[in-house]
């Protein structure tokens, strides 16, 4: 068990270390073979993951160590640099705590699209697609439940990051009615 | 290759979406992270607790049953009984609960404010259950949002995916490397927690939603989860659950009974429900239900019912990472950190990209700083009060984030709250030794010293240590910062 999860650390961590060889030095062999093992390597802890902790264990471990062996590869790299960024104001300035009312406007304008609109919208969606993807009233349930919160997530953020916005949310609300109505045809 | 408009929309939806959920994020960060250990705090805050390696399903019988006819009933009835982790056995109604000795005679109450403070943070951030839940979720999609623009306004990810330039002076551009590493590397972990996190209080509001689209009764779609509960109807003055725990025992060799709940306890109708864990499975348990009499009704199908059920009963689990054993849930801790790091950063990367500073920097300073200090706080208010738990933690940040506002030098501000976090963790752990000298030698007791002992270190180091912050306004010579 232990020696299963000791060579899982060891794959995770040569892993991230091709592809710290690969993007952050001058790898001796091509880059694209050596990221590509780095990769392998990673994917490859799953095996030893699965023997010690069974296969439901080894998917979050797969996904979540990686993080802690690149990190090895971080402090191993990082330096000091001789910028210096000691320019500062001695007193801090004395400015209003609130925002103006347009800002404050603004703000209550982009939660609400972000949040009833964007929700309501995902969860029609993810409705549509579990109609189409399982049989089993409880399959197509727990399909909704768990993908929503991430189709919101990302709708919210390109909503976020969108240099048109009413292009956008006239996009999502078309996508939206598409599949309001569908679900209204297929339920009732 | 991402366009520089992109690029830049993105960086300015991520920072919107940073500054709207900025410190109830990092609330919410930092309480998950402590968390994850919570079956050890809660070990810690009451190391008076009867411990035992085994149980005698007979002596635990015993114990309920009497529970039952001292205490005031409420629908649902517990029974937890000792496991690896938790060695202790206790009885609970929906509002108290108490601590069962080996020989099946009930000991003290169980009282654990503060680890129930810390649960009750993380949850609902101590708003009302509703409202709280609800809040928490949305930020857990605000986070999947974060992790998505974050992403897109991050061109040069693989060039920098292993740098950490550590600058002299006030450590902006350390800052910003800290908060892109942390964040592109732990994303699968930010990720799943956003998704899991944000799952428990939009269930309820989903459930509405699709059984109003299906126009089926919310109950009808919590049964097909939760299966139909029995229809009993039977009297019985005291339940056999020494019985279901011998059923339990003989035909499910490789689980673990973790608890018992009474359903409808007291009336006709009750019946048990035992939750046994498998240690291989990511499910949170399974439930095999029993009439009071200790018959066999049947089981609810999480283990081996349709996939959904087990989907959704595996999420407990992988968001407080209460799987794997001890390693995974330092690996949560460790990633939790992680998380509110990058909390901590952006919010900071925001305020030194201004050209000004004003009273949010000091604000900011003192919500972040005076977090662990409100922490430190409560915990002793806990043990010396039993009560005022979050009204003391709530006290300590709002006063922090007051003082903030008005002092000029926050590096000092800043090291001065170090300290204070510092000094209140030793007052917690001479108060702890003081109120419990008798149990110290327990394992539950100086683990948890251990751990207050090197934070008290930790933060008195980050309070003596002479660094300067990115709580100035900066320009940066030589160096290009890439966001």
């Amino acid at each position: 068990m232990l020696s299963s999860d000791i060579l899982a650390g060891i794959l995770t961590i040569v892993g991230t270390g091709l592809l710290y060889l690969s993007w952050a030095r001058k790898s001796p062999v091509s880059s694209t073979v050596t990221t590509l093992s780095g990769w392998i390597f990673i994917a490859a802890s799953f095996w030893p993951w699965m023997w010690s902790n069974g296969i439901e264990f080894a998917w979050p471990l797969l996904l979540f160590v990686p993080a802690c062996g690149a990190w090895c590869w971080v402090l191993w790299h990082n330096r000091y640099i001789s910028a210096s960024t000691n320019i500062s104001f001695s007193k801090k300035e004395t400015t209003s705590l609130l925002p103006s009312l347009k800002r404050v406007g603004d703000s209550v304008g982009r939660l609400l699209l972000y949040i009833p609109f964007c929700g309501i919208i995902s969860t029609w969606i993810t409705l549509v697609f579990a109609k189409r993807l399982f049989s089993q009233d409880l399959d197509q349930g727990a399909f909704v439940v768990i993908l929503t919160p991430l189709l919101w997530g990302l709708l919210a953020g390109w909503l976020l990051m969108s240099e048109r916005l009413w292009r956008s949310t006239s996009i999502i609300a078309g996508i939206g009615a598409f599949c309001a109505t569908l679900l209204y045809f297929t339920t009732w | 290759m991402l366009k520089a408009a992109t690029v830049k929309r993105a960086l300015a939806g991520h920072s919107w979406m940073g500054i709207a959920t900025g410190a109830l994020m990092y609330l919410i960060c930092i309480s998950g992270t402590i968390a994850v250990l919570y079956p050890q705090i809660e070990r810690w805050e009451e190391p008076y607790a009867p411990e035992m390696a085994e149980y005698d399903p007979q002596a635990m019988e015993a114990a309920f049953n009497t529970y039952m006819r001292e205490a005031d009933v409420t629908p649902h009835m517990y029974l937890n009984l000792p496991t690896n982790e938790v060695p202790r056995a206790a009885v609970s109604t929906e509002n108290e609960s108490r601590f069962v000795n080996a020989d099946g005679s009930l000991a003290m109450s169980s009282e654990h404010e503060w680890t129930h403070f810390l649960i009750d943070l993380h949850l609902y951030l101590t708003l009302p259950n509703t409202l709280g839940i609800i809040l928490v979720s949305l930020i857990g999609i605000g986070l999947v949002a974060l992790i998505m623009t974050g992403f897109l306004a991050h061109p040069s990810i693989v060039k920098d995916a292993f740098s950490w330039r550590r600058d002299k002076g006030n450590g902006r551009i350390a800052e910003v490397d800290l908060h892109n590493r942390l964040s592109v590397w732990a994303a699968p972990f930010h990720l799943v927690i956003a998704v899991t996190g944000a799952w428990f209080g939009l269930a309820l509001l989903m459930i509405l939603v699709v059984s109003t689209a299906e126009d089926r009764s919310p109950t009808e779609l919590s049964a097909a989860i939760f299966g139909e509960e029995p229809v009993l109807n039977e009297q019985h003055e005291s339940l056999a659950i020494a019985e279901a725990l011998r059923y339990v025992e003989t035909e499910i060799p490789e689980g673990d009974p973790w608890f018992v709940v009474v359903h409808e306890a007291g009336t006709p109708q009750q019946f048990m429900e035992v939750a046994v864990t498998f240690p291989d499975r990511l499910i949170y348990s399974e439930s095999y239900r029993f009439d009071p009499a200790g018959n066999y009704l049947g089981s609810v199908g999480f283990r081996d019912g349709e996939v959904g059920k087990q989907a959704i009963y595996s999420i407990y689990r992988l968001h407080f990472g209460h799987f794997g054993g001890f390693f995974v849930r330092l690996l949560y801790v460790v990633l939790g950190a992680a998380l509110t790091v990058v909390s901590v950063t952006g919010i900071n990367i925001w305020l030194s990209k201004r050209k000004h500073q004003d009273q949010w920097n000091g604000i900011w300073t003192g919500i972040v700083w005076g977090t662990p200090l409100g922490l430190f706080l409560s915990a002793v208010a806990g043990l010396l009060a039993g009560a005022g738990v979050t009204t003391v933690f709530w006290v300590s940040v709002l006063l922090c984030m007051i003082l903030g506002a008005k002092v000029v030098n926050l590096n000092r501000y800043k090291q001065q709250l170090c300290l204070a976090s510092a000094i209140s963790a030793i007052l917690l752990l001479v108060v702890y030794a003081a109120s419990y000298w008798q149990y110290l030698s327990s394992q539950a007791a100086w683990q948890g010293m251990l751990v207050i002992l090197i934070t008290a270190a930790l933060l008195a180091r980050a309070g003596w240590r002479n660094t300067s912050g990115c709580y100035s306004d900066t320009e940066v010579q030589g160096v290009t910062i890439k966001p």
